[in-house]
C-alpha cells in the first residue's frame, strides 16, 4: 500500500501536470494562461530551496573530506572557506556594485572563469589537429571544407580570391545547414518522445526510489 | 473567451500525430511484436567501456550535461546513467557523476543508488561519487577536468546538453588517455565531440539510445514512432521540394502552385 502511494502519487502529478502544460499550449483562455502562470511561480520558491540543498550537498561533502582527512583536504578547506566568506560578503555587505561581494566576483571569479575560457583556443587547437589528419574520405572532405571556411575569414584572401567567399558562404548555407536541420528535426522527435514517455509513466527514471 | 489558438492547429495536428504513433508502437510493444531498431555504435561500446574501466581497475566518469530536469535530453541522460551505473556496479567499478544542475543532483545520485541495489552491491554506493559541483560553466569544467585527471578515470561518458565547456572536458579526458562516449543534442557541439571522443550518439541517437538501455520491449518500440514520424516528415519535405521545382517548370506550374498552396496553408493553419 505504502509502495503504491509513494509511486502512484508522484506519477499522477506527473501525469496530470505534464498534459496540463501540453494542452495550455494550444489555448489563450485567460483561467488557463493564469494557472500556467500560476504554476511556472511556484517554481521559483521550489529554485531556493534546491540552491539551499545544493549548497548543503557541497558543504557536506567537503566537509567529510576535512573531518576524515582524505586525500587533498586542504583543497576542500579552501572550497568550504571560499563559499561561505562568499556567502557572508553578499548577506552581510550586499550584492551591488563597489561591495565586496561585487568585488570577489570581478577581480577573483571572472578572471579565473576567463582562464578556463581562453583554455579553448589552445583545445581547439589541438582538437583541429586531430579532426583533419586526412584519414578517410569523411576526414578529407571535412579538411578541405573547414580549411576553406577559415581561409575566407582572412580579409586579405577574400578580397583577392572572391571565390573562396563564395565558396565558404555555399558550404554554411546550403549542407551546414541541410546537416543543422536534420539533426534538429531529430532531436525535436526524440524530445517529444522522451516527453511523453516520462509523462505517461513509459520511461520511470525520475521515479526510480519511488518504485 | 478564446478556447483554441488557430495558429497552433498545425502543431497540434503534428503532435497528435506523433503521438498516435507513440501509443501505436507501444500497442505493438505490449503484444511483444518484435521490432528492429537500427544498432547505435556508441551505445553498443558502452558495455565495454565499463568494461575497460573494471579491467584497468579504475572509476567511470559519467557527466550529465548542464541542462536541468525540464530538458528531455538529461532526462534521456539518467536513463543511460541508470545503464552505465549499473554495468559498473556488477563489475565492482566506481561511477563518478559530476552535477552541474542542483535538481539533477539528487535524481543522479538516485538513479546510481538504485543501480547498485540493482546489481546486488548496494553497500558499495557512496554517495560522495556523485556530487553537485557549481552552477558556472567553466568552473564546472574545471572541476570536472581536475576530477578526471586526480582519478584517473578510464571511461569518460558526456551525455546531455552541453554549452562551450564540452571541448575543455573532452579534450582533458582524451589528454588523460581514457576511453569516452559522448551524446548530444547541442548543435554546435556535436563536432567537438566528434573529433575527440571515440564514440558519438548525434542529436536523437541520444533520445534513442535511452529508450534502447532498457530491457522493456515497450521502452525500446517507442523509438519506431520517431523514425515513422522522420519518413512522414521526409515525405513533405519531398512535397515541398517538387512543389518548388514545379513551380518554375512551365507545363506543371500550375500543379506546384497547388502543392504549395496546400503546404503554405498548412502551415499558417488558414484552412481552417
Amino acid at each position: 500500500m505504502k509502495d503504491s502511494i509513494t509511486y502512484r502519487l508522484p506519477f499522477a502529478v506527473m501525469l496530470v501536470l505534464g498534459v496540463f502544460m501540453m494542452v495550455q499550449y494550444y489555448i489563450p483562455a485567460s483561467p488557463v494562461v493564469s494557472a500556467r502562470d500560476m504554476l511556472l511561480q511556484w517554481k521559483q520558491p521550489l529554485n531556493g530551496f534546491i540552491i539551499l540543498l545544493a549548497i548543503g550537498g557541497v558543504a557536506a561533502v567537503h566537509v567529510r573530506k576535512v573531518w576524515k582527512q582524505q586525500k587533498r583536504w586542504g583543497y576542500s578547506v579552501v572550497t568550504l572557506v571560499s563559499m561561505f566568506a562568499m556567502i557572508a560578503a553578499g548577506m552581510v555587505g550586499g550584492m551591488e556594485e563597489g561591495s565586496v561581494f561585487s568585488d570577489w566576483f570581478k577581480y577573483l571569479i571572472s578572471p579565473i572563469e576567463a582562464t578556463m575560457f581562453s583554455l579553448l583556443a589552445f583545445f581547439v587547437a589541438s582538437a583541429a589537429f586531430r579532426a583533419f589528419r586526412a584519414r578517410s574520405t569523411a576526414a578529407t572532405i571535412l579538411l578541405v571544407s573547414a580549411a576553406v571556411v577559415m581561409l575566407a575569414l582572412i580579409p586579405s584572401v577574400a578580397n583577392h580570391i572572391p571565390i573562396i567567399a563564395q565558396l565558404s558562404d555555399f558550404i554554411l548555407k546550403y549542407p551546414n545547414t541541410a546537416a543543422k536541420r536534420a539533426i534538429l528535426i531529430g532531436i525535436s522527435l526524440g524530445a517529444i518522445s522522451v516527453a511523453l514517455k516520462t509523462i505517461f509513466g513509459v520511461d520511470r527514471t525520475l521515479l526510480e526510489r519511488s518504485r | 473567451m478564446d478556447w483554441f489558438d488557430e495558429s497552433r492547429l498545425a502543431h497540434l495536428l503534428a503532435l497528435l500525430g506523433f503521438a498516435a504513433a507513440f501509443f501505436y508502437f507501444i500497442w505493438k510493444g505490449r503484444r511483444g511484436t518484435q521490432l528492429y531498431i537500427r544498432p547505435i555504435d556508441a551505445l553498443a561500446r558502452m558495455d565495454d567501456a565499463v568494461g575497460r574501466a573494471a579491467e584497468m581497475g579504475r572509476p567511470l566518469l559519467f557527466a550529465p550535461g548542464l541542462g536541468s530536469l525540464t530538458d528531455p535530453v538529461t532526462v534521456a541522460a539518467l536513463a543511460i546513467l541508470s545503464r552505465v551505473a549499473h554495468n559498473g556496479a556488477r563489475l565492482f567499478t566506481r561511477t563518478l557523476v559530476p552535477n552541474y544542475e542542483p535538481l539533477t543532483w539528487p535524481v543522479a545520485q538516485e538513479v546510481v543508488r538504485q543501480s547498485y541495489l540493482r546489481a546486488g552491491h548496494p553497500d558499495d554506493f557512496d554517495p560522495d561519487d556523485v556530487v553537485y559541483l557549481t552552477s558556472r560553466n567553466f568552473t564546472y569544467a574545471a572541476a570536472t577536468a581536475g576530477m578526471m585527471m586526480r582519478e584517473k578515470t578510464a571511461t569518460n561518458f558526456f551525455v546531455g546538453h552541453f554549452y562551450s565547456e564540452s571541448l575543455i572536458l573532452a579534450e582533458t579526458g582524451a589528454a588523460t588517455g581514457a576511453l569516452q562516449i559522448a551524446g548530444t543534442d547541442s548543435v554546435e557541439q556535436i563536432p567537438f565531440f566528434i573529433t575527440t571522443c571515440d564514440a558519438t550518439m548525434i542529436g536523437e541517437e541520444v533520445f534513442a539510445a535511452s529508450a534502447l538501455v532498457s530491457d522493456d520491449p515497450v521502452s525500446r518500440s517507442v523509438v519506431k514512432a520517431g523514425d515513422l514520424c522522420k519518413v512522414i516528415i521526409l515525405g513533405i519535405i519531398a512535397a515541398g521540394l517538387a512543389a518548388a521545382i514545379l513551380l518554375d517548370w512551365g507545363p506543371a506550374g500550375a500543379l506546384g502552385q497547388k502543392l504549395a498552396g496546400i503546404l503554405s496553408a498548412f502551415r499558417q493553419g488558414d484552412w481552417l
